[in-house]
């Protein structure tokens, strides 16, 4: 083996055309210097406003690139309770010992390292990308990750009763002023909220308040309420920039994954 | 209330895992060992440009004189292509040289960090930095 020689400077060349060309969103004013992200946020023929867009959640500002990527990854991504000490995350009894139990298994049981379904909490703040599709009576949200979708039901249908467990659960959604007020159940067991494998149970109830603070950028509060797991709710506020002109590409994770025989704890 | 901690245990757990739990599919920990650099030279036989993670495979010649085989992974290839990369960045028939890190278990594996295509002296890096150990 031989050490390498210093080398030239990084100069990747610009994307080949090995997707769909950017197409603007109608919904951002274009300058002469490019689309006007801080303009206002876009509303709908009903005047909501438009969530729609594609979006990525921010890099955790203070973050260092990490893991087998070397990438600056979303902080609620790789842990929902970073705003919290880690030794005063209120987790209950059964919860600590299975956190304990994720943790020292050094990501070697993680679901997503087996190719399952990533699930909702995950998706929503992990590297890759989703895209809102918005009309008066549903929203849809389309996840690169896992290429799965959450449908967002705003007509006024009742909550499931002894639902069925969903890795994506059960939404439903109403306007309260500008705020999207999005309340899901329905979840699996043993889910995994974050890389680090912080629990979550059948008994959660997420909710989620999303906000486009202007044209190119997106908000979303999010409570986690499950009792089973925590003695009081976790919240947490991830933000979001728009890829701007930008669409979803496909993540099927079973494509090759040849890793699992390799894990070692 | 009662509160339930991780006390010591946690603390020092995070302090060696908080940071390298993050991954699109598995972390770096469940599989390469950061104590394991590693640096070869090779040639490209095989390019498998697909989720969860993109895998190159190259033939390195061992202090023996003999071809070894050795399979290098990358990050998946939406990742990749949002920075730049594209399915014919590498191709098979280059020649590489390429840093990163060794398995864990010992196979003839490793997480490519660094990948300097000799030809042309282009250097390739896997993520947005290389300047930095998991």
């Amino acid at each position: 083996m031989r050490t390498l020689a210093a080398v030239a400077v990084l100069a990747l060349a610009a994307p080949a055309a090995a997707q769909w060309a950017k197409v603007p969103d109608a919904g951002v004013p274009q300058t002469a210097d490019g689309p006007n992200l801080s303009a206002k946020a876009p509303r709908t023929a009903d005047r909501k406003p438009d969530l729609s867009g594609t979006w990525l959640v921010d890099k955790d500002p203070d973050g260092k690139p990490q893991g087998l990527e070397q990438l600056v990854f979303p902080k609620y991504f790789v842990n929902v309770a970073a705003d919290t000490d880690f030794d005063k995350v209120p987790l209950t009894p059964d919860a600590l010992a299975l956190f304990r139990e994720r943790l020292a298994a050094g990501g070697t049981t993680s679901p997503d390292a087996f190719c399952k379904p990533a699930g909702v909490f995950e998706l929503l703040s992990g590297p890759l990308p989703f895209k809102i599709v918005q009309t008066p009576k549903l929203v849809m949200i389309l996840y690169e990750g896992d290429t799965v979708y959450r449908q967002i039901f705003l007509d006024g249908r009742r909550p499931v009763e002894d639902p069925e467990p969903r890795f994506m659960g059960y939404s439903t959604g109403r306007w309260n002023g500008d705020t999207l007020v999005v309340d899901s159940v329905g979840f699996k067991d043993e889910m995994w909220l974050d890389g680090m494998g912080h629990p979550g149970s059948s008994k959660t109830h997420l909710t989620e308040r999303y906000r486009r603070t202007d044209a190119g950028h997106l908000a979303i509060e999010i409570t986690i309420d499950d009792t089973v797991s925590y003695t009081k709710p976790l919240t947490y506020a991830p933000t979001f920039t728009l890829l701007h002109g930008e669409d979803l590409l496909e993540y099927f994770c079973a494509e090759n994954e040849k890793d699992a025989p390799h894990y070692t704890p | 209330m009662r509160r339930y901690v991780l006390g010591w245990f946690g603390a020092t757990l995070c302090s060696l895992l908080c940071a390298t739990q993050g991954s699109a599919h598995h972390s770096f920990s469940a599989e390469y060992d950061a104590n394991k650099p590693i640096a070869m030279m090779g040639t490209v036989t095989k390019l498998e440009w697909q989720n969860p993670h993109t895998w190159f495979y190259i033939d390195v010649q061992d202090d023996a004189g003999k071809l070894v085989n050795w399979g290098m992974e990358l990050a998946s290839p939406n990742l990749l292509l949002r920075q730049g990369w594209t399915r014919s960045t590498l191709k098979i028939g280059d020649v590489v040289a390429v840093e990163g890190y060794g398995s864990k278990n010992g196979q003839n594996i490793g997480n490519a960090r660094v990948i300097v295509l000799t030809a042309t002296g282009q250097r390739l890096v896997a993520g947005s930095s290389v300047e930095r150990t998991p």
